[in-house]
């Protein structure tokens, strides 16, 4: 494998440029020079002033950091499951937290505050009725993350339609859809604020273990022989991936697809696993979610289009060079 | 002397016990081979050893240790194991694998030093990998993976090392090659080596002692400065016609089926 341009460098300029565009396309558009004046406080207290403080800004840091936990952990579910298809929807924690809003929206108020925490509770819940099953499985590792992912994520998927059989048609209904297709329209720096903790500190912790997750994906026998408690380990990296799953599903809805391709993008791009692989996957879920996001607030005019519509848009092409035009670099078996 | 490895009343299988009342003992510059036909316990005896299968009952010493009761960390400075197959994730090169072998004798933030950089390399040279230190270890044959992985196990140094069907992907000139340097290795170093084979004529070659496991008992343990007439007869336990004969032209026997 020959030394290749470290592409960090170039991500990080490309989320910049892709943050900068977010910031300045919505439905009030801000120019570049507004932005200038704003940072340099010349522009404290006008409309632009607020439009970029309280709505764009807050949202596309959300945005980056959303894309970024949907990346990491699609990254570190396909390496440690060995499995390219693997992502955070795998351990049935999207579809805890989408029972928990439906609970709230039909069973609640409704308020946000109900949404985010109903979702984020079930979404803890389905995490820590994982690791029991886990626990007491008499599977191997990989499969009883994965069978009782299927289990939970079957439960809650049960428990969503009958709430949804019971919602009133033309207002819970609609709401619980809508969560369930994901968007960043109702960011603000309070909800950010109450959630980046759980996303950031399991991000960082995830990034200092790349070594860890490495050893890993060898199987537990090289892990065990290496020093690594194969079952302490699938259980720490799966609990932080999942927790920071939980803090962006909570506040953004269900985002599809973002964790399955960040990885392939990555892995496109890079074709090494490291430690700058599981940085790139971050970052490149970033720019993912950002880009699905100024389509969502730019192609229906007025109107905001569900984030997932516009990742599932953006993953298709890539899935289908994947799939006819993989040549190498892909293992039969994996996929 | 004293052994540097001891299996005592060892029990192991997964459900219900594979291998029973399994009992050996290695000295310190000893290679141990197991044999036994397929699916009799080789690889679960081992498994049970490294706590990759259910123990049922029994104890592990290395150096006098008790290693039942160490936690896997501590563990993995006595013991390593090279399993019998490996799938390797495409995108991890062959010096990120070899450094995995520093893991062990590092906290929770691995930090390589430029001493265990100096270790990486001699050990790939001695196995002749230097070479294919930046290529993608998927990539590699199976053969050349398994000198990687064997390299990594030089680099783990652990006083005790499992080996199972370490030749299985090896062509002629590898398997002899892991071989001379395990032996030399175990014998310079003493360390101990325990190696599942299937093939008699290998394991009378490279080992030093013979364990004959049959439907998870060992039957029989055997030094291989036997004469060939009694190695044939503990032979036949397993493979009722094979014939066994000094190589006349090198150390060791040739072993064959009477048709």
């Amino acid at each position: 494998m020959p030394n290749r341009l470290n592409p960090v460098p170039m991500v990080v300029l490309a989320v910049l440029a892709v943050s900068v565009s977010s910031v300045c396309i919505g439905s009030y558009p801000l120019s570049l020079k507004d932005i200038a004046g704003i940072l340099t406080g010349q522009m404290d207290g006008t409309m632009e002033w607020r439009v970029f403080w309280h709505l764009r800004l807050p949202r596309v840091i959300m945005g980056v950091i959303s894309g970024g936990a949907l990346g990491l952990s699609g990254g570190v579910y396909q390496t440690i499951f060995r499995n390219h298809l693997a992502s955070p929807d795998l351990t049935g924690v999207a579809s805890g937290a989408s029972f928990g809003a439906a609970c709230a929206i039909v069973l609640g108020s409704g308020s946000t505050a109900q949404i985010m925490g109903g979702s984020f509770f079930m979404g803890m819940l389905s995490l820590v009725l994982m690791l029991l099953m886990v626990h007491f499985s008499r599977f191997g590792q990989t499969g009883s993350y994965i069978l009782s992912g299927i289990i939970i994520s079957s439960l809650a998927d049960a428990g969503l339609m009958l709430l949804k059989i019971l919602a009133d048609p033309e207002r819970e209904l609609a709401a619980i859809e809508f969560w369930t297709m994901g968007s960043l329209a109702s960011i603000t720096a309070e909800k950010l604020l109450s959630q980046a903790l759980f996303i950031l500190i399991p991000m960082l912790l995830l990034l200092i273990c790349y070594q860890q997750i490495l050893i890993l994906s060898l199987g537990g026998a090289h892990a065990r022989s290496l020093g690594l408690s194969p079952k302490l380990w699938y259980g720490i990296l799966l609990s932080l991936s999942t927790l920071m799953v939980v803090g962006v599903v909570s506040v953004t809805g269900v985002i599809a697809f973002v964790g399955l391709i960040a990885p392939h993008i990555t892995f496109l791009l890079y074709r090494r696993r490291n430690s700058a692989y599981f940085l790139l996957c971050t970052l490149v879920g970033g720019i993912i979610l950002l880009m699905a996001d100024i389509g969502a607030r730019s192609l229906a005019g007025g109107a905001e289009l569900p984030l997932s519509v516009l990742t599932v848009l953006l993953a298709v092409p890539l899935l289908v060079l994947l799939l006819c035009g993989r040549k190498e670099g892909y293992h039969e078996a994996n996929l | 002397m004293k052994p540097i490895f001891e299996v005592r009343h060892l029990s192991a299988g997964y459900d219900h016990a594979v291998v029973s009342d399994i009992s050996f003992a290695v000295f310190p510059g000893e290679v141990v081979g197991i044999l036994g036909r397929n699916g009799h316990g080789k690889t679960t005896l081992l498994r049970g050893i490294t706590g990759d299968a259910r123990r049922f009952s029994g104890e592990i010493f290395i150096n006098g240790q008790d290693c039942t009761s160490l936690a896997v960390k501590q563990q993995a400075a006595f013991l390593s194991i090279l399993p019998q197959r490996t799938q390797i994730l495409e995108g991890i090169t062959v010096q990120e694998i070899l450094k995995m072998g520093c893991y062990p004798r590092h906290g929770f933030l691995q930090v390589i030093s430029d001493q265990d950089q100096i270790k990486v390399m001699d050990a790939a040279e001695r196995l002749g990998i230097a070479d294919l230190l930046e290529q993608d270890c998927s990539k590699l044959s199976q053969g050349q993976q398994q000198m990687v992985l064997l390299c990594r196990m030089l680099i783990q140094d652990t006083p005790v090392m499992l080996l199972d069907e370490p030749d299985g992907a090896l062509d002629y000139s590898n398997k002899h090659l892991l071989f001379r340097i395990l032996h030399r290795l175990v014998q310079e170093e003493k360390k101990a080596g325990v190696l599942v084979l299937h093939d008699p004529e290998v394991a009378l070659r490279w080992c030093d002692r013979l364990l004959i496991l049959n439907e998870g008992v060992l039957l029989r343990d055997v030094n291989v400065s036997l004469a060939g007439e009694q190695l044939q007869e503990v032979l036949q336990i397993l493979y009722p016609d094979i014939q066994v004969r000094k190589n006349p032209f090198h150390k060791g026997f040739l072993c064959y089926l009477q048709e």
